[in-house]
């Protein structure tokens, strides 16, 4: 990896940024109506309109109200919650915190319970266990996540009460293992359509690279296989599961947002969806943007990782 | 003689010309059909998604009660012989609610296929035909597929209004940027080839080489896309509609279904179970058959 293939991939995301911030701003401007009046809602008098409307800058160009918003995001500044009576990013950085912890716990259920059953599925290629880890994946997929959290809470937190049912105290409060106690069943509710996803990419690569010409040289050799396995086969199959790795935490924090609100966690899930009962358009703008900015930034990191894992990419 | 020929018949058939007309094309479909079925999941998925259809279309026939009717009197009826799966919080029928939220589901999930689809292959072709459209096109793609997809219909959702309408194009919106990735990469593979070479050469315009040439040798792709999309936005539209920011809550959607049963779930937990199963029934049957297709149709990805 060299410093000018860095540096390519740095400024290749600036497009992406610029559609990103085109299309946050856009929320508020989408709506036919006036944006003041719209989160203010119907019954707000003309004048607090009027002064929302120039508090916010909206008699100005439309080009000036967009580069505005965009100098403001290059200084951190995501403006001003009409609800909570503090900034955006003050807002979010208090809501942030379930939300990472939920998205990483699931992420490694994801990863760990997909890479495993999917090895399992590859070395039993076409027999019984294999057919139902395929099965089990497709079943895996097609259940929706709340629903999934839904029956979680009411199997193993109301029937047996192995768990608790609903919210999450924050770390600093009752420490890590309490915390992520009441991110069991939400992340792994989270996490196994996405581990069903990483299953049948891993199954797939490794079936591939069993028919590869270093591996048939290696049994040849008279290596045992668990050597051929784990040395030769998971070696390289696991590169694409790397590069998928990105996707799949865009579908995480997708499903944060609907899991958060089945478990009643105060994240920015929750955040969001109360944010638009409240009309609070800067919070939703906040975090729709904080989002895409994970997501690109991780997608980056993937690819620079990605050469890394891989030696024979080269750029 | 007859040991020469692999295939008795079938090879002599093969050597006359083509019959020119319909019906030879019709057997041809008809066959193919027949392969695809040959896989026992895709027929499965085919029949179930053929009845899922039924109950949408006669929703108003087959719902023993009206899905909005409500009764005080029978409120959180567990079920019985009168209310098959027991009645909700309103005292309305819960399998009237399901015979009718599948009718919410599939126009919701088909429509968004639709205009993403259309959307995406206009995209996708410009992209991939004319070198300087691609860039520009692209980048908005790119950027467009950077939000997570819930988070961007809820926002288009909350900039938009709860209505049936808004989930589609918020919907539409969404998926479109991925079809038109996967369009593209398909007329770039298509236009390399000697025939569009060809075509080119021989003076043919740029529209009738897309419409006679690329675009029909795209469709795989395009049908397989299709497919996984509608399953993602009959969950998708679920999603929003348990987010309360899909369908108005009047309407009788399996999400909006599950977001009341949430509240009653220890009292009333046989209001929960319906709508899930179906929302997870319906989306099996169509992911079956996106992967039978899939199959089929590109058989690079037979293990996949």
């Amino acid at each position: 990896m060299t410093a000018a293939y860095l540096l390519r991939r740095v400024i290749e995301i600036v497009p992406v940024l610029l559609v990103v911030t085109v299309v946050v701003f856009g929320i508020l401007h989408l709506t036919p109506g006036d944006p003041a009046r719209l989160m203010l809602g119907d019954i707000a008098s003309e004048e607090d309109v009027t002064r929302l409307r120039q508090s916010l800058g909206l008699e100005r160009p439309i080009y000036i109200q967009y580069l505005s918003f965009v100098g403001g995001l290059l200084r951190g500044d995501l403006g001003e919650s009409l609800a909570l009576d503090r900034s955006v990013l003050t807002a979010l950085l208090e809501r942030v915190e379930p939300t990472i912890v939920l998205t990483l716990f699931s992420l490694i259920i994801a990863v760990v319970f997909g890479v495993v059953t999917g090895i399992l599925s590859a070395m039993h290629h076409n027999r019984w266990a294999d057919q139902f880890i395929s099965t089990l994946a497709l079943v895996g997929v097609s259940i929706p996540n709340f629903w999934l959290g839904l029956i979680f809470i009411l199997v193993f937190a109301v029937e047996f009460g192995w768990f608790p049912a609903t919210g999450y105290p924050p770390i600093a409060e009752k420490g890590v293992w309490r915390s992520l106690w009441h991110l069991v069943l939400p992340a792994v509710a989270l996490g196994l359509s996405q581990a069903a996803i990483i299953s049948r990419i891993t199954r797939s690569t490794m079936l591939d690279v069993f028919q590869q010409d270093f591996v048939r040289t290696a049994v040849a050799k008279g290596a045992s296989r668990q050597i051929v396995v784990v040395r030769h086969v998971l070696t390289n199959a696991l590169v694409p599961v790397l590069t998928v790795i990105g996707l799949v935490l865009a579908a995480l924090l997708s499903g944060a947002v609907v899991v958060e609100t089945v478990f009643a966690i105060p994240g920015l899930g929750r955040l969001v969806i109360s944010s638009i009962s409240r009309r609070d358009y800067p919070v939703i703008q906040g975090i729709v943007l904080l989002t895409a900015l994970v997501y690109v930034v991780v997608n980056l990191l993937v690819d620079l990782l990605y050469t890394v894992a891989d030696p024979r990419i080269r750029y | 003689m007859r040991q020469a020929t692999h295939g008795g018949s079938s090879q002599g058939d093969r050597l006359k010309p083509a019959p020119p007309g319909r019906r030879n094309e019709v057997f041809r479909v008809l066959a193919s059909v027949k392969r695809l079925f040959r896989r026992r999941i895709v027929l499965y998925g085919a029949v179930v998604f053929l009845i899922l259809v039924l109950v949408a279309v006669f929703a108003d026939v087959l719902a023993p009660f009206s899905p909005t009717g409500m009764n005080v009197r029978s409120r959180l009826h567990s079920p019985s012989s009168e209310f098959w799966l027991g009645t909700d919080n309103l005292g309305r029928d819960v399998l009237s609610r399901l015979i009718h939220g599948a009718r919410i589901s599939l126009i919701a999930g088909f429509a968004s296929v639709v205009v993403s689809t259309v959307a995406g292959v206009i995209i996708g072709t410009l992209a991939g035909y004319y070198p300087r459209a691609d860039t520009l096109l692209m980048r908005i793609m790119d950027g467009l597929m950077a939000f997570p997809v819930i988070l961007l219909a809820v926002a288009l959702m909350a900039a938009l209004g709860p209505t049936l309408i808004n989930v589609i194009i918020a919907l539409s919106a969404v998926y479109a940027p991925r079809t038109a990735r996967i369009v593209r990469s398909a007329v770039l593979g298509v236009k390399q080839t000697p025939y569009v070479e060809a075509a080119g050469a021989l003076g043919s315009r740029n529209a009738r080489i897309i419409g006679r040439h690329i675009l029909p040798n795209c469709l795989s792709p395009i049908i397989v896309q299709a497919t996984f999309i509608f399953a993602y936005a009959v969950q998708a539209e679920a999603a929003l509609s348990f987010l309360g920011v899909g369908v108005p809550p009047s309407v009788p959607s399996w999400g909006s279904m599950l977001s009341e049963a949430r509240l009653y779930m220890t009292q009333a937990p046989w209001m929960m179970i319906p709508p899930g199963l179906a929302i997870a029934v319906t989306v099996l049957a169509l992911n079956s058959i996106g992967d039978g297709l899939r199959d089929f149709l590109d058989p690079r990805f037979s293990d996949l």
